[in-house]
């Protein structure tokens, strides 16, 4: 897990930046817990007994290795080239969320702090964090959105048999950006005692930084599985991009197999007017929100976008800035998915497969037909299944039922 | 900046400290604010700070933050904002610090940015989640515009970088009170050895801010400091109002009586 590669890579972060995107926009009372958060990090990812420690939670915890799965019957719907899974909704709790918030949690208890707040859309970063916190006896308090609340009815109720708090916030939009909103002011309030583990690669660094490595288990595991299991490295990788995190973890080991082609997908919505969407880099134009400098939704004055997504996981203004730098290499390539695509998807792949797809994932999984469409038969297609839909079934029951 | 420099001149020559209001552009109406800015020097403003509204504001609380929810749905865009700032200046020498998101300032351009604020007779502006690259970055532009620029220098602020901080900043420093967001509390915490070792790095006047709300905290932030900001409280009696002009003039005049004077 190294978190800084040789400076001769030349997609290693430099100081917290990704090329122009990321940096630091923060009002002056975080700064100094962001630079100690960093140094924490630094230390710890290259502290072998940390490394083991994370190792042995995401083993016994969390229940990797997850493997990747053929899918024969949605390769053969598709009709192109070979669609292959990597199973992150069969971690624990259901999403690849916890790979990052177990890695946080052990990183505030490396630095005193007992006591964490999170945001959540879906309600997997917050079940994740929960997760971990009641597993370490931690405080957990937990920030949503007021409409995510009600989307997400189920998630909100397992957050609090977890032990945690969760506030609904009812300010602007009331979804994961006024979350994020109402979890940073906290932190402003409480950051000598309290540490912040935010559920994507987005925000101030280290953040971007820090859950991006802690998500690259998944890739790393996906590269070695795709080699032992087809001989060989897939041509392409597919992933749901929201803030980005399990997009990036899928992503970044991949990096530098330039044979490798990586698609992000975000949030299509209703159209693609303002407001309609959730999709920043196909739309977007570089700003800063929630801390760092990326893409994002904005009007002429720099005003947040409203967003929409039938996914609540990826109704976001923002995307991580790691995501606008590898755009503005041609490193990946971003496109979108439309509720109602993503929607097929999650019907698809249930009688398909069996599986029920988050809807977030669902975006991923319908560009991977898309794509598959279009290629050969003996090209491989992974596709990052970032999280299981059973949280999300009451609300497709309402959508499909539309 | 002259202007902001010659009130903090003058408010030292009488022996006092200043008092900063600070209040939202276009809450709860842009004709307020119009009325606002020119009534206040009257009721005891030295300096008035303008804040535009941004839709995600991190540093403010709920009462701030809410403000500027409430002008936004109201239409009030970064111009209109400007526009005001425009004709209080045709008639007005008072001096007006812009309170300005990254986002806006980006967006807006940067350097173009603080053009237009100095062509609508901004004296200063105060950045509150710039990182300091980007501040940089504009240095030249607001030394050749002769804007102020107060940085924030936070509890949580180390030795080393208070100096980087204060070095960088022109006008006057912006000390925070406390940790936490802007907004209304009862105890204010002793300022005066931050003050000290702020005295040691800069010779610029300290403004002291976030979470100030009565004449009595006023009087205790200018034991020490320079000039007392006052966000919240103002905002908030000026929107529990009928008359939020009159409310602010009210409540300026009674903040002004806490202003430590020597
Ligand atoms: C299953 C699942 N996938 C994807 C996402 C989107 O987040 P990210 O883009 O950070 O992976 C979420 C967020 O809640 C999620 O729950």
């Amino acid at each position: 897990m190294s978190t800084s590669s040789s400076p001769a890579d030349p997609l290693a972060p430099q100081d917290g930046w990704f090329g122009s995107f990321g940096g630091r926009y923060v009002p002056e009372t975080l700064v100094a817990a962001l630079d100690a958060l960093a140094v924490a990090w630094e230390q710890a990812s290259q502290d072998q007994s940390f490394l083991d420690d994370f190792d042995r939670l995401l083993v016994h915890s969390v229940g990797r290795p997850t493997p990747i799965s053929r899918a024969p019957r949605l390769t053969e719907a598709a009709g192109g080239g070979e669609i292959v899974l990597k199973r992150e909704d069969l971690a624990h709790t259901g999403a690849h969320k916890i790979n990052n918030t177990f890695g946080q949690v052990l990183l505030a208890r490396r630095m005193g702090k007992h006591r964490i707040i999170a945001e959540t859309g879906a309600g997997q970063h917050g079940v994740a964090t929960a997760t971990a916190c009641a597993q370490f006896g931690m405080t957990c308090e937990v920030y949503m959105g007021a409409e995510d609340v009600r989307r997400q009815s189920l998630n909100v109720f397992r957050m609090r048999l977890l032990g945690a708090t969760v506030h609904e916030v009812e300010d602007g939009s009331r979804t994961l950006k006024d979350a994020t909103n109402a979890a940073m002011r906290d932190w402003m309030g409480s950051v000598e005692s309290t540490h912040y583990i935010l559920g994507s690669v987005v925000g101030p660094h280290p953040f971007p930084l820090i859950v991006r490595s802690l998500q690259s288990v998944i890739g790393r595991e996906a590269r070695q599985q795709c080699i032992d299991q087809f001989g060989r490295l897939p041509d392409h990788v597919v992933a749901c991009v929201g803030g980005g995190s399990n997009a990036a973890g899928i992503f970044h080991p991949f990096l530098n197999d330039p044979n490798v082609a990586l698609l992000g997908v975000e949030a299509g919505g209703q159209g693609d007017k303002p407001g309609q969407h959730a999709a920043p880099l196909c739309f977007g134009q570089p700003g800063v929100l929630h801390g760092s400098r990326s893409y994002v939704l904005q009007d002429q004055d720099g005003q947040t976008q409203d967003v929409h997504s039938c996914s609540a996981g990826l109704d976001y203004p923002g995307v991580g800035p790691e995501h606008a730098w590898w755009k503005e290499l041609g490193r990946a390539t971003y496109e979108r998915v439309d509720d109602q695509a993503a929607l097929e998807a999650f019907s698809v792949l249930s009688k398909l497969e069996g599986i029920l797809p988050a809807l977030e994932s669902s975006h991923a999984i319908a560009a991977a037909m898309r794509l598959a469409s279009t290629r050969p038969k003996d090209e491989l297609i992974l596709v990052n299944l970032s999280g299981r839909g059973d949280k999300d079934v009451l609300e497709a029951r309402t959508l499909l039922e539309q | 900046m002259s202007r902001i420099d010659d009130a903090l001149a003058t408010t030292r020559a009488e022996g006092r400290a200043a008092l900063i209001p600070y209040i939202t552009a276009g809450y709860p109406s842009i004709a307020a604010t119009e009325s606002v800015l020119a009534a206040l020097p009257d009721a005891g403003a030295d300096i008035i700070e303008v804040g535009i509204p941004y839709s995600d504001p991190i540093a403010d609380g709920p009462v701030i933050a809410g403000a500027m929810h409430q002008a936004l749905e109201q239409g009030v865009t970064v111009d209109a904002a400007m526009s005001v700032i425009e004709r209080v200046r045709s008639h007005s020498d008072v001096p007006m610090v812009a309170m300005v998101s990254q986002s806006i300032v980006h967006r807006r351009g940067g350097t173009t940015f603080l053009q237009n604020l100095a062509d609508v007779g901004t004296d200063g502006v105060v950045i509150p989640d710039a990182d300091l690259n980007a501040l940089d970055s504009m240095a030249d532009t607001l030394e050749a515009l002769d804007l102020a620029c107060a940085l924030l220098i936070a509890p949580t602020t180390p030795p080393a970088r208070m100096v980087e901080l204060a070095q960088r900043c022109r006008g006057f420093v912006y000390l925070l009170a406390r940790t936490g967001l802007t907004g209304t509390r009862s105890e204010l915490p002793d300022l005066s050895e931050r003050v000290e070792s702020l005295r040691a790095c800069t010779t610029l006047p300290i403004a002291a801010g976030f979470g100030i709300s009565t004449a009595e905290q006023v009087r205790q932030a200018t034991e020490s400091c320079d000039a007392a900001i006052v966000g919240s409280a103002l905002v908030n009696f000026m929107g529990e109002s009928d008359d939020p002009v009159a409310a602010a003039v009210t409540m300026v005049e009674s903040l002004a009586t806490g202003i430590h004077r020597s």
